[in-house]
């Protein structure tokens, strides 16, 4: 077999927390919990849960933006952990983020040209007639123009900011990029182009994404294979068409199950997901999702369940999936 | 419908400073106990409508047309009058129950005023009334929940609080503005499910002003697109899915993702919202509008009725049913 691009095992992350009170003792926050997953060369991850599961920290992680608490992140083959500063810095330019926000990741005070070339900066490179010029074709791939370059970021709508976020992603020829919420913030026909375009870039330039959201019905638009995550772990992993035709993990379904109809005639009184998101300070014990869970049992409440393999493409964090698969 | 509408808006337009149009010609009406939903992007001018009837616009706000609510022009009333009516007969909530909220009183207190206001009874029974309200709209445990501060509840649940405060005075209209955008999907599922539960356990009307076609195809009767300041279409909800008649609804239909069938490329309306300080001439859509004709630029066509319930501003709306737009 070959390597992965990305290859992510046991990835975790705490984050200690001061106490109710000074004299309380100090929590922990366990925001990833032993996290595990491959991603291939020109596919994309999408990697979906609601707010507080960890997928940011994820993405975060992966990177090597916050250091993790346990785990490895290979890229290549390579641990990113165990590697040299100076050749982590180098590598760097292969993995990119795009953020949700794009007004809060350009600085206002720099032109687009910049803002675009900063990688390549970052990297050692100077400002040069050639660089510009390529800055300018960059601007041209993202549908914007070189009229642009010399432009502050507040002259342009959400939309064409997010798409110099994209060309500044993309400046340093990176094998991967991690898009955060990359289009959660835009108007949904803003948000239309935006996915086409990254599809666009993906097939031309031959990228990974790692494409972290929130909606469901979006990421079915990009993702090659689906990972859900509840509480920090992952519950549910496997390709988009299976995932999509019947999800396997009691949460996932509900998920599902709660993203808005695309038509009136699709409307019905569906089994609704009670409660709400426990604290991720305080998680239920044994598996996280079972005070919400119709088909929790005692088990489920003393034995943490293991994603594991339910076929040979799909990966449950149930121990019931079997059953509940067989309907 | 034949009954009088609740709420009746015409020719309603808004605009800031002499410069800056927010909204134009605006009209629609709410009949009693229906669900009326108005969708559009950033910048199409729907929560400045609302804003409208309510009467929480800023003063240098310029608004003209007029607002009928139970019949009294909202427009024309004194600032005293209306302060009575919003709140008793109209219920608002807004997209983030947080800075809704006073952080430095407890849910309790602020649910128990609310209804103080309106209704005048000792506290006990205004916290027995919390109470109740509280247990309405599905908060678990609300006796304990009133003791609380607004930063010790979650999003989902504050946003509950902001309806119960609503609802305290029994409204006969509620107007929710983007409720369910900052909240979780599971969470928005559940919100939606309970404004269901209120118009037919109350028979409220609801305004809902959204930007989600898919919470749209949830809950609406009705709806209102709106574009760059402009209605372009109205419509009960199947019309609009089935056969919508103005471009603009088309396409954004056509660039919502969906769940079903195959995950196709998504379709996009080229180009961006214009500017609302240089605005095109003719049509305000026709610069992104794949069926534009040299007409279109002339002039702006108004809202008229391609079938007795439904109406778009589109030149070439009634050969657009045919087409299959969608």
């Amino acid at each position: 077999m070959t390597t992965p691009l990305l290859s992510v095992d046991g990835l975790s992350k705490e984050f200690p927390v001061a106490g109710d009170n000074w004299l309380a003792p100090k929590q922990t926050l366990r925001a990833v919990q032993s996290v595990s997953f491959e991603l291939g060369s020109r596919q994309t991850l999408g990697l979906v849960g609601e707010s507080g599961c960890g997928k940011s920290t994820t993405g975060r992680l992966i990177l090597q933006l916050i250091e993790p608490t346990s785990g490895s992140v290979r890229f290549n083959g390579r641990d990113l952990a165990t590697m040299p500063r100076e050749e982590l810095r180098q590598l760097r330019s292969s993995m990119q983020i795009i953020f949700q926000d794009p007004q809060a990741s350009l600085n206002p005070r720099h032109r687009v040209e910049d803002l675009i070339l900063e990688p390549l900066y970052a990297q050692g490179e100077k400002p040069s007639a050639r660089l510009t010029n390529y800055a300018g074709e960059l601007l041209d791939k993202v549908g914007l123009s070189r009229r642009h370059l010399s432009r502050f970021p507040h002259e342009f709508s959400g939309g064409q900011r997010q798409r110099i976020g994209i060309a500044r992603a993309i400046a340093s020829k990176p094998q991967l990029i991690v898009c955060d919420e990359a289009v959660s913030a835009l108007d949904v026909s803003v948000q239309a182009q935006v996915i086409n375009l990254l599809q666009d870039l993906q097939d031309e330039l031959g990228l990974s994404y790692l494409f972290i959201g929130h909606d469901l019905a979006v990421v079915r638009h990009i993702a090659d294979t689906m990972a859900i995550m509840y509480l920090g772990r992952i519950v549910e992993m496997g390709p988009k068409r299976e995932f999509y035709g019947r999800p396997l993990h009691p949460y996932a379904q509900a998920l599902l199950g709660s993203v808005p109809v695309s038509h009136p005639s699709k409307r019905h009184s569906r089994k609704r997901l009670e409660g709400e998101i426990p604290s991720p300070l305080n998680p239920p014990t044994g598996c996280h999702f079972h005070p919400r869970c119709r088909f929790a049992r005692d088990i489920c409440k003393q034995q943490v369940p293991q994603l594991r393999s339910i076929s040979p493409t799909r990966q449950a964090a149930c121990h019931f999936a079997e059953e509940i698969a067989a309907g | 419908m034949t009954a009088a509408p609740l709420l009746s808006v015409r020719d309603l337009s808004v605009s800031f400073n002499d410069r800056f149009t927010a909204v134009r010609e605006a009209s629609f009406d709410i009949h009693p106990g229906e669900l009326v939903g108005v969708v559009g992007e950033s910048g199409s001018g729907k929560s400045v409508s609302a804003l409208a009837v309510m009467g929480l616009l800023p003063p240098t706000a310029k608004v003209t047309g007029s607002i009928h609510f139970q019949g009294r022009d909202l427009l024309a009333l004194p600032r005293r009058e209306l302060r009575k009516l919003r709140g008793r007969d109209i219920g608002i909530i807004f997209q983030e129950p947080m800075t809704s909220l006073n952080p430095v009183f407890t849910i309790g207190d602020q649910i128990a005023e609310a209804i103080r206001v309106h209704s005048p009874m000792s506290k006990k029974a205004a916290w027995d009334r919390a109470t109740e309200l509280l247990e309405q709209v599905g908060v678990p445990a609300p006796r304990r929940r009133l003791l609380d501060y607004p930063h010790q509840l979650s999003g989902g649940l504050r946003q509950r609080v902001m309806i119960a405060i609503a609802l305290s005075s029994s409204p006969k209209l509620l107007i929710a503005d983007e409720p369910t955008t900052a909240l979780d999907v599971t969470i928005q599922a559940q919100l939606l499910d309970l404004l269901n539960k209120l118009r037919q356990d109350f028979g409220t009307a609801i305004l809902l002003i959204t930007h989600n076609m898919g919470v749209m195809a949830e809950v609406a009767d009705r709806v209102v697109v709106m574009y760059a300041s402009r209605i372009v279409e109205q419509a009960s909800i199947f019309d609009l899915f089935d056969r919508p008649q103005h471009p603009y609804t088309s396409g954004l239909l056509g660039s919502t993702p969906e769940l079903d069938g195959e995950a196709h490329r998504l379709r996009t309306i080229a180009g961006a919202m214009p500017n609302p300080a240089e605005l095109p001439p003719g049509c305000l859509f026709a610069p992104r509008c794949p069926k534009a004709v040299p007409a279109c630029l002339e002039m702006q066509p108004p809202l008229l009725p391609v079938t007795p319930a439904q109406s778009a501003a589109c030149i070439r709306a009634p050969g657009l049913a045919s087409e299959g737009a969608r």
